[in-house]
């Protein structure tokens, strides 16, 4: 019975390409990392502080997500079967371990040559680490689940105060593994893991005295605020919807111009934690050493490019060729999206630019250079991402997937290879400013070629319909 | 009056396949505007197919298709035309309501949060107003996909199994609706007793070829006397096989 059932997660959750495809990325990722690391061995400091802001990032996310992710199918037909909850939970765990596993290799994959290049004990104990990593994190999200939330910031904070003590030398922390503390950081890693592990599986043999619900991801049956449309244009909707940098809330009677109707421009958490990215940086960069300050700021706009690229992939796919393509010519339709998701991530990117400018009148000259990249190749870049990804792999998701990459099959993955040859393009540019302007010409003009050009929409439309998606 | 304000849904030889599953063969009908059709025939008949042609998310094979005499993929024809899919889906992320407004707001609609909350009304979906659609039944499901079809009140309806997952009484209201508007409409269903409660025309659709076209009341005269309609149909369907 419990193979079974780990079985049954394991296979509705993940594709066995999936697992070639998480080879391929290590190869990658080895590659350009170790590519990166001969020009200039400096680099490591960047990937260093780049480990350690991972883990804080994923250990604080632990904390706050809710326990163990199920899939709506999982709600639907999964918890009401006859399965004994404790029995359920464990399994539920392993394959949210296995998941994470992957996860992990797609985001700490860029640092592993970096990590190798320390010697002597890295190599046994890179693979342990990544295990005992992922073991933390998916354990803490369990054992948070049951914190108050008074708790669970109390948490958050010790964790982001001990992880980040890396970055000043402080050995005995998980993330010390990053800056080159490789043997006490493993030790303190394992024992964290193991101890963690502990705890989150004595909280899940409890199960049965708690409702399931309560470990399990709580997704909220209702719309938090509801969002109005009332007397917008066809653009203005789509744009509404889709634009991320900033929350609209709009007022339900007053109609009139459009001025009246919105009544608040809040910033949403990204463009927050965008803004603060952006003051840390520019206080911090003239306080470290000036060839490292340089590759930080080369290597800024790949790094934001690397993180576009996987929420872009899949920007398309809640897409519902019913409603919007029978209201609407596919290219307009699309053209719109784009058009907010590009404005996005260009206000998304606006403190960094910002940052840059101020950087550069300190005496970074360099600073100066990525400005082209971040408001027109990397916007476009991310578009032309999107537009290739949609057009090669119509497909569409039924339900409102939870966010781990492993559930993309290896169609939806191979489609973002291309997106590759834009980090190359993106590193040339920051480099070669002549180059810089050619690469936002060129791209720019690919993005309006495809934004104005019916015929890749129609069939996408087409194969879309074909794959039995409407 | 000229050719195209004569026909409202105007489909002339059309075939489509599917890697080599034939769907549709040489399909050829016309619907006068104004008028209410069925479109009946067994599962795999082709009738989804048949209705996805109409909208112009599909283009056939050979053959041509014509929505208030223009190419299907206009922005006129668009304009008019209303499509509820087999088992639609609308947006997962968005709640009832705001799926309403947002595909108001797409189609133009002139005052979309009177219109939106018409339909809420009509369909008794105020209590999901705030639900977002991932969560709800499947019958509440359906109930909005067949607002969000008729949302900017158009003039030719394509409907697809629109009473699947609806309860009795809802399916009632729904017939009483759909009877009411004064429409150009293709209801495609395999429920004999659906087509006959919805439309006085007939269009019957067998392994992607027209079996029989005609009026109820004809069908009804072509069986014994007493004899059940759906039997004369299944005879009928029989027959081609
Ligand atoms: N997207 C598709 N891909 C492959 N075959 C399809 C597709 N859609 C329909 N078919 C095939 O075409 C035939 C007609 O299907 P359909 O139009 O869905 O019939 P109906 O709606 O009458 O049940 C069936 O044999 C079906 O298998
Ligand atoms: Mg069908």
């Amino acid at each position: 019975m419990h193979g079974k059932l780990l079985k049954f997660l394991l296979y509705t959750r993940f594709s066995k390409p999936l697992l070639a495809v998480t080879a391929l990325m290590i190869a990658f990722c080895c590659v350009f990392g170790t590519s990166v690391m001969n020009n200039n061995l400096l680099a490591s400091a960047i990937f260093q502080n780049l480990g350690v802001g991972i883990t804080i990032l994923m250990l604080v996310s632990a904390v706050f997500s809710k326990g163990l992710i199920i899939m709506k199918s999982d709600r639907t037909y999964l918890l009401t079967l006859p399965i004994e909850k404790k029995e359920l939970a464990l399994n539920l765990f392993i394959a949210q371990i296995v998941a994470f596993f992957i996860t992990n290799i797609f985001l700490y994959g860029m640092l592993i040559p970096f990590i190798l290049a320390t010697g002597g004990i890295s190599y046994i104990m890179l693979p342990i680490d990544l295990i005992a990593l992922t073991l933390l994190i998916c354990s803490i999200s369990v054992v948070a689940s049951g914190l108050s939330k008074k708790m669970k910031i109390a948490l958050g904070i010790f964790l982001i105060s001990w992880t980040s003590s890396a970055l000043w030398g402080f050995p005995f922390a998980p993330s010390s593994i990053f800056t080159g503390n490789m043997l006490y950081g493993s030790i303190v890693l394992v024992i964290s893991a193991i101890l963690s592990t502990a705890m989150a599986l004595r909280e899940l043999s409890n199960v049965e005295f708690k409702t399931m619900e309560s470990l399990v991801r709580a997704t909220s049956l209702d719309v938090k605020k509801i969002r109005t449309f009332d007397g917008m244009s066809p653009f203005g909707a789509v744009f509404f919807l889709n634009f991320s940098a900033l929350k609209f809330s709009k007022s339900i009677n007053k109609k009139s111009t459009l001025r009246n109707q919105i009544n608040s421009i809040k910033l949403s958490w990204v463009m927050v934690v965008s803004c603060i990215l952006g003051v840390v940086y520019v206080l911090l960069l003239p306080q470290i050493d000036a060839t490292i300050g340089y590759m930080v700021i080369t290597f800024l706009p790949v790094v934001l490019l690397y993180l576009v690229c996987f929420i872009y992939q899949r920007g398309m796919t809640k897409e519902r060729a019913w409603l919007a393509f029978t209201s609407m010519d596919p290219m307009r339709y699309f053209r719109y999206i784009s058009a907010a998701k590009a404005l996005s991530l260009v206000t998304l990117f606006l403190p960094f630019v910002i940052a840059n400018v101020v950087l550069s009148f300190l005496g970074f000259q360099s600073a100066i250079t990525t400005i082209i990249p971040l408001l027109i190749t990397i916007p476009c870049s991310a578009t032309l991402t999107l537009y290739w990804a949609t057009i090669t792999n119509p497909v569409q998701f039924k339900e409102e997937a939870p966010t781990t990459p492993t559930q993309i099959n290896l169609k939806q993955i191979l489609t973002v290879i291309p997106f590759f040859g834009f980090f190359i393009i993106v590193m040339i540019s920051v480099l070669l400013p002549i180059a810089g302007i050619i690469a936002a010409a060129v791209t720019l003009g690919l993005t309006l070629f495809l934004s104005y050009n019916r015929y890749p929409w129609r069939t996408f439309v087409e194969k879309l319909t074909e794959n039995g998606y409407v | 009056m000229g050719e195209q304000e004569t026909w409202g849904i105007e489909v002339k030889g059309i075939s489509r396949k599917f890697g080599n599953t034939i769907a549709l063969k040489d399909l050829n009908f016309k619907i006068p505007w104004g008028e209410k059709f069925a479109l009946l025939g067994p599962n795999g008949a082709g009738k989804s197919t048949t209705l996805k042609l109409l909208t112009g998310l599909l283009k056939p094979n050979s053959g041509e298709v014509k929505i208030g005499g223009t190419d299907p993929s206009t922005e006129k024809a668009r304009s008019i035309m209303g499509y509820l899919p087999e088992d639609a889906t609308p947006y997962q992320m968005l709640s009832v309501r705001e799926n309403l407004e947002y595909i108001g707001a797409l189609r133009q609609v002139e005052n979309v949060k009177e219109a939106t909350d018409n339909l809420m009304d009509f369909f008794d979906l105020g209590e999901y107003e705030k639900a977002k659609v991932g969560k709800l039944s499947r019958g509440t499901t359906q109930k909005l996909a067949l607002a969000l079809s008729i949302i900017h009140k158009p003039k030719i309806l394509l409907l697809d199994e629109p009473l699947n997952y609806l309860d009795i009484p809802t399916q009632e209201k729904v017939i009483t609706l759909l009877n009411s508007l004064s429409i150009t409409s293709l209801v495609s269903t395999h429920i004999m007793s659906v087509a006959s409660r919805l439309t006085k025309n007939v269009i019957m659709l067998s392994r992607g070829v027209i079996l029989w076209e005609g009026s109820m009341d004809t069908l009804r005269k072509l069986g014994e006397t007493e004899e059940p309609i759906e039997s004369i149909v299944a005879r009928m369907m029989t027959g081609a096989r």
